[in-house]
């Protein structure tokens, strides 16, 4: 760690741990005192998270060229953003219980991939990448939002469909909430990720004249498929309204992180 | 010494609770024959129906229990003698945890009901006014308030409905962002959907659809909700524009069927549709909950959300219990610390008098000295008198907050035989105390300035005479 950036990115994780730990202890305890500083530790972190970012383009002296490492640590960025947003603007302050694991599981991944020392650094290609990437983490970040509203939609639905109202049912939101929120910000991630499949395409069309990223990306484009799915669904039927949708949308989610990842590409 | 007495919906049948009710324009009357006896100093009365507490800040805790004998004696003479049986009697922070409890609706009939906090701050208010609360009611009463706040917004104690209604009420509230502008539909006009529907219009229900099978009952409650009153053989019709469905018909079959619900969903758009069945027998195919998007309630369900509402309640109130000790142990080290200064200072007082009294009595042998020398002994005495008791006062200082040293003031007077502690905070007791030292205070009415000065920084009300927490 002989960077700046990776000292910030260590400050940060830390952050994000203690949070996340601060939240599970909030669940198990029923103590609410600490609740506040859930946000305002993640707060702290993001903006750690932020220098480090800054930090860590400097020190490479370039966009960051799509490698595991920067994806990750952009997406979590983007994931901590929008948990903060939630958390203050719709005042869903379960979402932290939800993303924070989530981000600290991926940040603890990074840790684990080594430097990678390629960078893009001008022409027409860097563009491409910078067109290709901040869609990419604008999209992923609204998905988490998807991602944590369906799966409290979820245990909400579970408990009013059995009449058994779990021990959270008073601190989380209603279902229609849940769903408006979560349609919202799947809209956003969908439009986004629209645009990240078409760039990509172009990208790899350029880079190797045929179609055989349509293989590589096939997490990408099952989420693609899936979210378009739900999005016509709602538009036309509304049949698949709630509970079905919110699985797709999880799934959707689960692969746009396995393909981030790199599992099985 | 805080000293209370009380009866309770668990100490005592109703009739002695209801023998020992105080109106607020009576106890504002009252109380100040209470503290009219020399042995109380403060009291206040808090008087629901379902208790009655007497607390009192007393010099003694017998003269204190025999005036509020005698002031029930005179005022509730019938309940005197049921007041053996079923009063409870605490002092100091075993009152003070009571006190708490009480505020923060522990100690309730229905645990964690919101209305006692509000009945407490009245019962200040009506003492505060009748001139009876003085800095050792108001300091504790500040910290009950405080402990009830902190009980109300840091556990789920209220939060769990305790009625049919209001579980249904809130079920509704879980399935829809909000109940503004959603429509109802009752089927069947009856006492129940009467008070459910009720219930709803007032978290701001739009529309309301009334079926009934005499259809003038329909016509008359709809008028009622300022509804539509729709003839019952087209209520399925109706059905999917309605949000919340209460049914309670008197049919013995069932009114809405397994089979209606694809077309309903399909009317509403798969949109949410909350279904309450509240007819015995049930109105309601309870097929109908594994349909998506719709969620039918019947009558025990609801009950089962009330159970589990209250043993959640139960569960939060262990919560809430550890919090009050928190309380409590606050209390108690704030009142260690007034214990503290008076300490300190007859401590000085003593040293200082020890100091003096020796050399009166060597000075002769000194034989004479002139101004400067006699100004140097002097000098000489308090430097000793200061640095002997240097350490003991940051240690006395720092008592209150260390476990260890909690007894500190205690033992200084034991050790250097100080006589009894007393608290800077009891005005009664200073007076009786400076009058030797201080021009005599006026015996009558407690000056309010001195005591004000003596409560320190916990009792902002004393000078205002307004409860300082009514609004929070």
């Amino acid at each position: 760690m002989e960077h700046a950036s990776g000292w910030f990115f260590l400050a940060t994780g830390c952050l994000y741990t203690v949070a996340m730990l601060l939240s599970v202890w909030v669940l198990a305890s029923r103590r609410r005192e600490v609740v506040a500083w859930i946000p305002r530790l993640a707060a702290v972190g993001l903006v750690l998270h932020f220098i480090a970012l800054v930090a860590l383009t400097i020190e490479e002296g370039g966009v960051p060229n799509l490698a595991l490492k920067d994806i990750l640590l952009l997406v979590t960025f983007a994931a901590i953003s929008v948990y903060l947003l939630a958390h203050f603007k719709f005042r869903l302050e379960v979402m932290g219980i939800i993303i924070l694991p989530l981000v600290v599981a991926l940040m603890g991944v990074t840790a684990l991939i080594p430097d990678e020392p390629s960078r893009v650094t001008a022409g027409w290609q860097m563009s491409l990448r910078a067109v290709h990437i901040v869609p990419a983490v604008l999209g992923v970040g609204f998905l988490f939002l998807t991602f944590g509203t369906s799966i409290i939609y979820l245990i909400q639905e579970k408990g009013l469909k059995t009449h058994r109202p779990s021990r959270l049912f008073q601190s989380l939101p209603s279902l229609e909430r849940c769903d408006r929120i979560s349609y919202l910000s799947l809209g956003w991630g969908f439009a986004f990720l629209t645009l990240v499949v078409f760039t990509g395409a172009l990208t790899n069309r350029y880079a190797h004249g045929d179609f055989s990223w349509i293989a590589r990306e096939k997490w990408a484009l099952l989420a693609w498929v899936l979210f378009a799915v739900v999005i016509y669904d709602r538009v036309f039927a509304g049949r698949w309204r709630g509970r079905l949708s919110a699985y797709l949308s999880i799934i959707g989610f689960v692969a746009i992180i396995l393909r981030m990842i790199g599992v099985g590409a | 010494m805080i000293y209370l007495l009380g009866v309770n919906h668990r100490s005592a049948p109703l009739e002695v609770r209801e023998g020992l009710h105080f109106q607020r324009e009576e106890l504002e009357k009252s109380l100040p024959r209470l503290v009219a006896d020399p042995s109380v100093s403060e009291a206040i009365i808090l008087s629901t129906c379902n208790r009655t507490e007497v607390v009192a800040a007393a010099s003694e805790q017998e003269a204190a229990a025999d005036s509020i004998q005698r002031f029930i004696a005179e005022r509730r003479p019938a309940q005197v003698e049921a007041l053996g049986r079923h009063a409870y009697r605490m002092i100091e922070l075993e009152a003070a945890r009571h006190l708490f409890r009480v505020a923060s609706s522990l100690d309730s009939m229905i645990v964690g009901e919101p209305q006692i906090l509000g009945q407490v701050k009245e019962a200040y208010a009506a003492a505060v006014s009748a001139g009876t609360v003085g800095p050792a009611l108001s300091a504790l009463m500040q910290r009950a308030f405080a402990c009830a706040k902190r009980v109300r917004t840091d556990t789920a104690i209220a939060r769990n409905p305790v009625s049919i209604a209001f579980a249904a009420a809130e079920l509704a509230g879980k399935i829809f962002a909000s109940l503004e502008g959603r429509t109802i539909m009752i089927l069947g006009a009856g006492e129940m959907s009467e008070l459910a529907a009720r219930h709803l219009m007032k978290q701001g229900v739009k529309g309301i659809f009334v079926a009934n099978r005499t259809y003038h009952k329909a016509v008359e409650l709809a008028r009622e909700f300022k509804g539509t009153a729709i003839n019952f053989d087209r209520y399925l019709e109706y059905l999917p524009k309605a949000d919340i469905v209460i049914s309670s018909t008197a049919a013995p079959h069932y009114v809405i069927k397994a089979e209606d619900g694809p077309a309903i969903m399909k009317a509403r758009r798969h949109r949410p549709l909350f279904i309450v069945d509240i007819a015995m027998p049930r109105d309601v195919d309870p097929g109908l909950n594994d349909f998506d998007n719709l969620y039918l309630y019947n009558i025990d369900d609801l009950q089962t959300v009330v159970d589990g509402g209250l043993a959640e309640r139960m569960r939060e109130a262990e919560v809430a219990e550890r919090m009050v000790e928190e309380e409590v142990r606050g209390y108690a080290a704030w009142l260690r610390s007034l214990e503290v200064k008076p300490t300190i200072v007859d401590l000085r007082r003593k040293f200082q008098e020890v100091a003096e009294a020796e050399i009166k009595r060597q000075r002769a042998r000194l034989g004479g000295l002139d101004q400067k020398q006699e100004q140097t002994i002097g000098e000489i005495v308090s430097a000793v008198v200061n640095k002997l008791l240097h350490h003991p006062t940051i240690e006395l200082k720092r008592a209150p907050e260390s476990h260890d040293g909690a007894d500190l003031p205690r033992v200084a007077r034991i050790l250097f035989d100080l006589g009894a502690a007393r608290p800077d905070l009891d005005g009664r007791e200073d007076r009786q105390d400076s009058s030797v030292a201080a021009p005599p205070a006026p015996e009558t009415a407690p000056s309010v300035e001195s005591e004000a000065r003596n409560a320190g920084p916990e009792s902002p009300s004393a000078r205002s005479g307004r409860p300082p927490n009514e609004r929070a």
